[in-house]
């Protein structure tokens, strides 16, 4: 797993078009598999990306209670692939 | 200013125009009867109900959760239009107040929430630039409906009509660029006009039009946060029209 390009360099600052600008060109040169975000995030950004970029957006549970069926260590591991495997058909 | 960053800001740009065309009118008659926090007020309202929709999991169904954010917004609503005709001598507090009580309310219920303070902030600022076209096209024809009422019916002139449309036009308008520009946008147009009596409409619509291109400008020129850009860029037109159309008059 390689990371292209990340959405919100400073965390819970908005990014500057200036930036995001730079973000859609860089993944026009090296197109991304998809956009990843943890259950907590804004889903706004990851889903403006998508839109553009036209990758899939996948949620991930980032941590136990994340998502529905991250109910222990195993199954948000699990839960975790499944979505990125999802992710990439 | 690349093709690129043009097709970023463009949409910003048209999510501006459309929050200006209900608010810049909302706004005036804002002023005029000394409500200025009504409209922080029924944000947080609203606010509070999309908390509310997200903790009964209902976030895959975002219609819905559209629905409840406008029912509680009505619910304020009808709350502001009784504290103005019951409590008229008092009711900048008893706004402010509502404003307190709802704010502190959803942070009591997102205590519970995993996505709590990504919620609050994102009802306050760094919205614009993330705004898809379905949430374009869905407030345009809001926005359509409201200024035909408006136009068009008695509910301007009446309480709770009042608060009622104006509570509809906040709902769309904060998630889609969030408080701080709705407060700007409602405000500056109308207090920058507030002694001009002749064409203030459209005196109004310029100082909007020109503070959200030239904050959008500004936030691709020197890489910063939009939505913050464009209300301080509003202000400075603000003022500087203020100063202009006063030396002319």
């Amino acid at each position: 797993m390689k990371e292209v390009a990340e959405l919100e360099p400073k965390p819970g600052m908005e990014p500057s078009a200036a930036y995001l600008g730079k973000v859609l060109k860089g993944l026009q040169q090296h197109p991304a598999r998809m956009v990843i975000r943890a259950a907590y995030q804004n889903e706004r950004p990851s889903e403006w990306i998508a839109e553009r970029a036209h990758i899939p957006a996948v949620m991930l549970p980032f941590t136990v209670g994340g998502t529905p069926q991250a109910t222990n260590l195993f199954t948000m591991f699990d839960d975790t692939i499944a979505r990125l495997l999802a992710g990439l058909k | 200013m690349n093709e690129i960053e043009l097709s970023i800001l463009l949409p910003a740009f048209i999510a501006g125009l459309l929050v200006l065309a209900t608010h810049i009118p909302f706004g005036m008659k804002v002023l005029e009867r000394g409500v200025i926090f009504a409209d922080l007020a029924v944000a947080q309202i609203a606010g509070l109900g999309v908390i509310i929709a997200a903790l009964l999991d209902l976030s895959e169904k975002p219609l819905l959760v559209q629905l409840i954010a406008a029912a509680s917004a009505l619910c304020g609503a009808a709350l502001l239009a009784w504290i103005e005709q019951r409590l008229a001598e008092v009711k900048e507090a008893c706004i402010g107040l509502t404003f307190v009580l709802a704010a502190s309310g959803g942070i009591l219920l997102m205590s519970r929430d995993v996505h709590a303070g990504e919620h609050l902030k994102n009802l306050l600022v760094g919205q614009i630039l993330w705004v898809s076209t379905n949430q374009l096209i869905a407030t345009a024809f809001l926005t359509v409906a409201l200024l035909a009422l408006w136009q068009w019916s008695r509910l301007r002139t009446h309480y709770l009509g009042f608060y009622a449309l104006f509570a509809l036009a906040v709902t769309a308008s904060v998630q889609l660029v969030g408080v701080y520009l709705v407060f700007a946008s409602l405000i500056v147009p109308a207090l920058a006009t507030y002694r001009v009596s002749r064409r203030r409409t459209q005196y109004a619509f310029v100082i909007g039009i020109t503070g959200y291109a030239v904050g959008l400008s500004l936030s691709a020129w020197f890489d910063l946060p939009s939505g913050a850009t464009v209300v301080w860029a509003m202000a400075a037109t603000g003022v500087l029209a203020a100063w202009l159309l006063n030396k002319h008059a």
